[in-house]
């Protein structure tokens, strides 16, 4: 009965029902699209910050990141990378030491990355990250790629020579001379500084070291997604001796930027919904005071406060339903459509950087399930909470004052 | 007979004090009055003599600051808030002076969802109500909103929501106030057939002196105190 | 520091320690009774220049290797140190001209001057830091020489000195006391501790025979304390002092030259 009542109270006062209505979807609309902005920079800063370097997760023989040295190598890392690509992840190798740059006579202190092209191209992008020349190749064991910042510490550009004196691990002198093959653009601190690329087998044969790397590196195949922990868990049973890092702890500075983020987000969206609810706690202050006499003539004929009160609500959440159409309707198409083609920044900046990470001046959003329902249940939530006030006041109202009230 | 003389309202010794800024003022002070099933009575008295207030409480909607109001035997008083929604929407029907009909249902619809907040069924419904718009002369504009109709013709919509539930008493305030001089004859026309052939009880509450000619009792209040009550 | 000097030849030139500022915290007896040894053993062993050929045997966790290698000193600031094997690394010399240490790598024939972030680094591969090659001059302006023991000591009369480094001076030991036989003057034992009081390592001399026309220790043994396994080893097989060098021999075209 209530229902029925509710309904046809809507279609008569269908005006101001369907500006309600229009008002709250439109709203929640843009709160979808804008949480789906908001995820999308979230992921691509993510996505960025592990793609560029760190990987997802990575292995290292115990204590290695404290006390990084020559000697701390996991044996057997291709048997464990294929292990781990049989499960779904892509991996790579790594070796690392210290030496000491030179070119003419400038010189610095450098940290040599080797890295396996072809195993490294499936999981980290630096190689897209070139700012001059190119990236390694296989052919050419003699080339590095190195930071930006310290081919200007040593005065050097693509094609010129370096010279590199370290200490091997038999204890003999390595040193070697190179050719600058790219120059790396701006990519993080440490790698901007001392960033020196090599190939493995170089490396190996610089460094007399024939077997084992210092780090795997771990993305999973299908691409970046939510459910860390679980991989974490995987990887961890797959290779239960080694240590495992996921990247927020290998890049904490970044994945707590990342969080608060996430936080300052959820913040402005529930600061844009009070305004919404402001919005729509006038339309049912209104719907409500403009009727206070009929429900006061309802009353004086038999209506209960609590069936006046359930009226109201129930017409309220039925405009709320009817909202929600209208934001799931226009906001995940909005949002799919960015998704795809993405808001084109490039004509403002050639790039930016958020939370200290690159990305791409294409601003995608990203459409969750958390995007999608957060919005809709705040407008549910911010809709109910905006008629209870005037719901009860016309529930207790006396049917004499309301009768007299014109 | 018996039927005839059941009393369905008491007053014992009612009291209605309203506070006007500093001053209490006693709208009703210790009045006395029965009224029995089949009357049809008048309240009358010049404004401010207290005859809404009287009508106010017998409908529940207002309390006395001390004495007793019976409905049908009931001590209002002891009933709490469902109880006085239940009574007010089974066992009184009201007739107001402006209508107030509500605006967005039809004619039909307004005498119907009284019927509808009892529980009846909607084939039950139709046929109530479509008889007892008949009855009141609506037949033909029973999909009229009350805009879209006279004044008389919405008071007589009000008047069949207001028997639709065969109500104990149908009180009604000043229900000609608001209509020409040939729709209130009309409409008391319709008041007295539906007494005198269906035994509604009528309480009125007016100054309409062609109500008070048509009352079978007429009681007179003066400052909330009863003056005379006559039977003609 | 002290590497140097020693495996320069040069323990002596080195022992020619301060005379230069003092601080009054250890007694001034024993400060002025410090320097008095000191400017003694100066007097016994002090050399304007030196060469020599030497082997340096490392012994770590990871690796063992021995090197040949010849080294030339003049004056308390030039030395130049040359590797004769293994064949692999023959060629490389290290500079020393002040307070710069320079590397050449006859592999990619590249001379490379080192920078101060390198200092701390393993010289080829021994216990040895690049800093200790260059430390020395600067011993004298950093630490106060105090006599801290005088006597016998295991059945050997010794004399027990304590350097300990001024307060505002930027250095990398917070302490070294150093062992001589109190007649001869030789050295026996250098013990480094750090800036928190920890012993960080230990050199040792042994081995004394007459060389350059006076006994000296021919090895010297530095030990890391943490890793007490490990250890690197200088042991003369030349040594002669006083030769006639020209200034020359230490500059950056010189160490390309084979000798």
């Amino acid at each position: 009965m209530l229902m029925h009542f509710a309904f046809r109270n809507l279609w008569r006062h269908r005006q101001r029902t369907f500006v309600t209505i229009a008002a709250m979807g439109l709203a929640g609309s843009i709160m979808i699209f804008y949480s789906a902005l908001m995820e999308g920079m979230l992921f691509a800063s993510e996505r960025n910050a592990i793609s560029m370097n760190s990987g997802e997760m990575q292995l290292h023989v115990e204590n290695y990141r404290r006390d990084p040295d020559l000697y701390k190598r996991i044996d057997g890392s291709y048997s464990i990378i294929n292990k781990l690509q049989q499960a779904g992840f892509n991996a790579s190798p790594r070796l690392y030491g210290f030496a000491l740059a030179a070119a003419g006579t400038a010189s610095s202190g450098v940290k040599m990355s080797a890295i396996d092209i072809d195993y490294e191209s499936k999981v980290t992008k630096i190689h897209n990250h070139v700012m001059r020349g190119s990236w390694l190749s296989k052919d050419l064991p003699n080339d590095v790629v190195i930071g930006r910042r310290l081919a200007r510490t040593l005065g050097v550009d693509v094609g010129d020579e370096v010279v590199i004196v370290g200490q091997a691990a038999d204890g003999s002198m390595a040193d070697a001379l190179f050719n600058i093959r790219g120059i790396l653009k701006s990519v993080g601190e440490e790698i901007d500084r001392a960033g020196f690329y090599m190939n493995v087998s170089t490396f190996r044969e610089l460094m007399v070291i024939p077997e084992g790397s210092h780090e795997i590196v771990i993305m999973p195949k299908d691409g970046y997604s939510n459910t860390l922990n679980e991989r974490l868990e995987q990887v961890r049973k797959l290779v239960p001796q080694l240590e495992l890092l996921s990247w927020k702890k290998l890049l904490p500075a970044i994945a707590e930027i990342l969080d608060m983020t996430d936080a300052s987000i959820v913040v402005m969206i529930l600061i844009t919904y009070i305004a919404v609810g402001m919005v729509i706690l006038n339309a049912m202050l209104m719907g409500v005071f403009e009727r206070i006499r009929e429900f006061g003539v309802m009353k004086a004929l038999g209506f209960s406060p609590w069936q006046i009160f359930s009226l109201i609500l129930l017409e309220s959440q039925i405009q709320v339903a009817l909202a929600s159409m209208i934001t799931i309707g226009v906001g995940i198409p909005l949002s799919l459509y960015f998704s795809v083609h993405g808001i084109d920044l490039s004509q403002f900046t050639s790039g930016f950087t958020f939370g200290g990470v690159a990305l791409d001046p294409h601003w995608r959003s990203m459409l969750t399930p958390q995007s999608v329902i957060m919005p809709v249940g705040l407008l549910f939530a911010i809709a109910t909470l905006a008629v209870i006030y005037p719901a009860i006041k016309a529930a207790v109202i006396q049917p004499i004052e309301a009768i007299h009230h014109q | 007979m018996s039927q005839q003389h059941r009393a369905i309202v008491e007053l014992h010794n009612i009291t209605r004090t309203y506070i006007q800024g500093e001053i209490e003022v006693n709208a009703v002070s210790n009045l006395n009055l029965t009224i029995s099933a089949g009357e049809f009575t008048t309240l009358c008295g010049p404004s401010g003599s207290g005859k809404t207030t009287v009508l106010n409480m017998i409908g529940a909607l207002d309390e006395p600051t001390s004495g007793v109001v019976t409905i049908e035997g009931r001590n209002l008083t002891e009933l709490n808030r469902s109880e006085i929604s239940a009574l007010r929407r089974d066992r009184i029907g009201f007739v107001f002076q402006s209508y107030n009909l509500i605006p967005v249902l039809t004619a039909y619809e307004n005498a119907e969802f009284v019927l509808a907040l009892q529980g009846v069924k909607p084939a039950e419904r139709r046929e109530q109500v479509m008889a007892i718009l008949k009855e009141v002369g609506l037949e033909g504009l029973e999909h009229r909103r009350p805009d879209e109709i006279s004044g008389g013709q919405q008071q007589r919509v009000a008047i069949a929501r207001a028997i639709v539930t065969h109500p104990a008493i149908v009180l009604a305030d000043e229900p000609t106030a608001n209509v020409d001089s040939a729709t209130a004859e009309a409409l008391l026309d319709l008041m007295q057939e539906l007494n005198q052939n269906d035994g509604v009880t009528f309480l009125f509450s007016t100054h309409d002196q062609r109500v008070i000619d048509r009352a079978k009792r007429v009681i007179h209040l003066r400052d909330g105190k009863l003056e005379s009550d006559i039977l003609q | 520091m002290r590497a140097l000097i020693v495996s320069v030849a040069l323990l002596l030139a080195s022992i020619t320690l301060p005379t230069g500022a003092v601080t009054v915290q250890p007694s001034d007896a024993s400060i002025t009774r410090a320097k008095e040894i000191l400017k003694g053993i100066d007097d016994l062993w002090r050399g304007d220049s030196s060469h020599a050929i030497f082997s340096m045997h490392v012994r770590t966790e990871h690796y063992q290797r021995t090197m040949q290698m010849e080294a030339w000193s003049k004056g308390k600031d030039k030395s130049l140190v040359k590797i004769l094997k293994p064949l692999k690394e023959k060629g490389t010399a290290s500079l020393k001209s002040g307070k710069h240490l320079y590397s050449y790598l006859p592999r990619t024939d590249r001379t490379i001057r080192l920078t101060s972030g390198m200092m701390m680094g393993s010289w080829m591969g021994s216990h040895f830091t690049n800093d200790d090659l260059v430390d020395e001059s600067r011993m004298e302006e950093d630490y106060t020489p105090a006599v801290t023991f005088e006597g016998q000591r295991n059945g050997q009369n010794i004399i027990e000195f304590a350097l300990i480094p001024h307060e505002d001076a930027a250095v990398v030991w917070g302490k070294i006391i150093m062992t001589i036989f109190a007649n001869s003057l030789l050295p026996i034992e250098e013990i480094f501790y750090d800036e928190d009081g920890v012993e960080t390592r230990r050199m040792t001399f042994s081995d004394y025979k007459v060389m350059a026309g006076a006994e000296r220790p021919a090895v010297m043994r530095v030990t890391p304390t943490d890793k007490p396994d490990e250890y690197t080893e200088i042991i003369y097989e030349k040594l002669e002092l006083n030769v006639d060098l020209k200034d020359s021999l230490f500059s950056i075209n010189s160490l390309k030259h084979r000798h």
